[in-house]
């Protein structure tokens, strides 16, 4: 069964004219790690913010684990979903780190003593211990991003949305934020992104956005492999491109995997 | 776009668009004196409510005023009710919640037809230092964005099950702390690289700036300044001084 669908979804901003959301139909299931491309505009946080239903559609409908989310509300829906935004600005606000990371704890009511144990082994899992006296303000770029997605796997919802978690981070703070994806122990993972690589790394499936609509759908090997992607705004990973360029046959994805697959050509 | 949609300029073709800013700074300064100065019962400013409507109306931009006045109508609403509660005055507290409308409707007219540059020549023309000009102006400019950021701060807080939503007034107020510190800290950096950025090109490098294209109002829109100007002079006299002929 399908945890997330999409059936039909349009939606248009109050006061645009044109459709964020342009008949867009898709289903995840349990297991699923999901990369969402597209060029700017395409419709990707749009999509994201349907998932929680801080955004309900025009038409069509939109269901979490079956359930309608014009039938529930957000902090009905945020209990099972944690989305992560693009900009840590938008949601950082306490005093301490500490209290950044029991903000969701508070909210969903969680006790005194489950909340002190979950934020320190959250904070020591994210190695953010260190700052838990300190604003979230003064972290750096890396540091406070990692403390937004610790605020909300905190509460560990069973699906994590992610809006271009790796725009503005340097190839470290990228490998920790893969393997954080990796150790998560939820149900699906969908991340927006426009970093091909990343992409390629850290999911098994890619759907491609195109002015509000689903162009592409599939296993991301296929996906890279079956052609390009321009028109949507895409440039697969140059792994890719070089491989094709080569004639790799045996479809790399990663750096690695090339290094690999030319070993074993060249001993061919 | 949100309760700012009405706030904010709009390209058009509108007679209003086409105007000159001067003799519509006059207007809206009718409106707000004879609103707030001149005419205390319910039928007269029902009445200018009605012709800053219709001015809308002239401006085709009933659906963004109207995306101002949705929110507006609730402020009116409350002060309003404040006013019944303390006062006991019905038709007094509805004369003071429609007072509000007009008042927000009026700068509507203005500023869905006017470009905040033509404000802001007309401003220098009449004297106001440049950099107060430019500040006024872009805190304009800013006012749609960060109704933008403020539904992105509320979007991120919701989705960490945050509930602005409560009966008890002093919780209300400490429910505002996750929103407003997140949009103070981003008002602070939008300002600190708006400043770079003027910097940067120039700004402040010489007191005598230059003005491309300015407009300058024609015979009749000056005409139209002093007559609304006029009238406004009368009504007050008419108001306050007992002109018996
Ligand atoms: N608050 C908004 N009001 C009006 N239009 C919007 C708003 N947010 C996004 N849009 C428009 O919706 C479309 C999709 O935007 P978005 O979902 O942010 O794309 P992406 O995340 O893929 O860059 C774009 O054309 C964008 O201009
Ligand atoms: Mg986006």
């Amino acid at each position: 069964m399908s945890i997330i669908s999409f059936d039909g979804v349009y939606y248009t901003y109050p006061l645009s004219e044109k459709p964020a959301l342009n008949g867009m139909t898709l289903e995840i299931s349990k297991g699923e790690r999901v990369a969402l491309l597209g060029g700017n505009g395409a419709g990707k946080t749009t999509a994201l913010k349907h998932v929680n239903g801080l955004l309900r559609p025009n038409k069509g409908s939109v269901k979490i684990y079956g359930e309608d989310t014009r039938k529930t509300n957000t902090s009905n829906l945020s209990r099972k979903v944690g989305i992560v935004f693009q900009n840590p600005n938008h949601q950082l606000f306490a005093q301490t780190c500490w209290d950044e990371v029991a903000f969701a704890l508070k909210n969903f009511g969680y006790d005194d003593l489950e909340i002190e144990k979950r934020v320190e082994s959250t904070l020591r899992f994210f190695g953010l211990w260190d700052y838990k006296d300190e604003s979230p303000f003064l972290l750096s770029v890396g540091e406070k991003k990692r403390l937004t997605i610790a605020s909300v796997l905190i509460y560990e919802p069973q699906i994590l949305v992610l809006d271009e978690p790796t725009a503005g981070q340097d190839i470290e703070q990228k490998k920790k934020i893969g393997n954080l994806l990796s150790s998560f122990k939820g149900e699906a993972v969908i991340a927006s992104t426009h970093d091909m690589d990343f992409a390629a790394r850290n999911f098994s499936r890619v759907v491609i956005m195109s002015s509000g609509k689903i162009v592409a759908d599939g296993p991301t090997r296929d996906i890279f492999y079956m052609g390009d992607w321009k028109s949507a705004g895409i440039l697969e990973p140059q792994t890719v491109s070089i491989a094709k360029i080569t004639g790799i046959s045996s479809h790399p994805l990663t750096s690695e995997e090339f290094v690999e697959a030319f070993k074993e050509e060249v001993a061919k | 776009m949100s309760w700012a949609a009405g706030l904010t300029f709009v390209h058009g073709n509108s007679w209003l668009h086409r105007l000159n800013p001067l003799p519509k700074i006059a207007i809206v300064i009718l409106f707000f004196v004879a609103a707030i100065y001149i005419y205390q019962d319910l039928l007269h400013l029902a009445l200018l409510f009605f012709i800053s409507l219709m001015l809308i109306v002239a401006a085709k931009q009933m659906k963004r005023w109207w995306s101002t006045m949705k929110m507006s109508f609730l402020v009116a609403f409350i002060i309003a009710l404040l006013d019944y509660i303390f006062l006991g005055e019905l038709a007094f507290s509805v004369a003071m919640g429609i007072r509000f409308l007009v008042i927000v409707s009026a700068f509507s007219v203005y500023s869905l037809t006017t470009s905040p540059e033509d404000t802001a020549a007309v401003m220098t023309r009449a004297g106001f230092p440049y950099s107060l000009v430019v500040a006024f102006m872009m805190s304009i400019r800013f006012l749609p964005l960060l109704a933008q950021e403020a539904q992105n701060i509320i979007d991120a807080q919701r989705s960490r099950g945050f509930n602005m939503s409560t009966r008890n007034p002093i919780k209300l107020v400490k429910n505002y702390v996750p929103i407003l510190i997140p949009l103070m800290v981003i008002s602070l950096m939008k300002a600190d690289s708006a400043a770079q950025a003027l910097e940067t090109r120039g700004f402040g490098y010489s007191k005598n700036v230059s003005s491309y294209g300015s407009i300058k109002p024609s015979f009749y829109e000056i005409a139209l300044t002093a007559a609304v100007l006029a009238l406004m002079v009368i009504l007050i006299l008419n108001r306050y001084i007992d002109i018996t002929i």
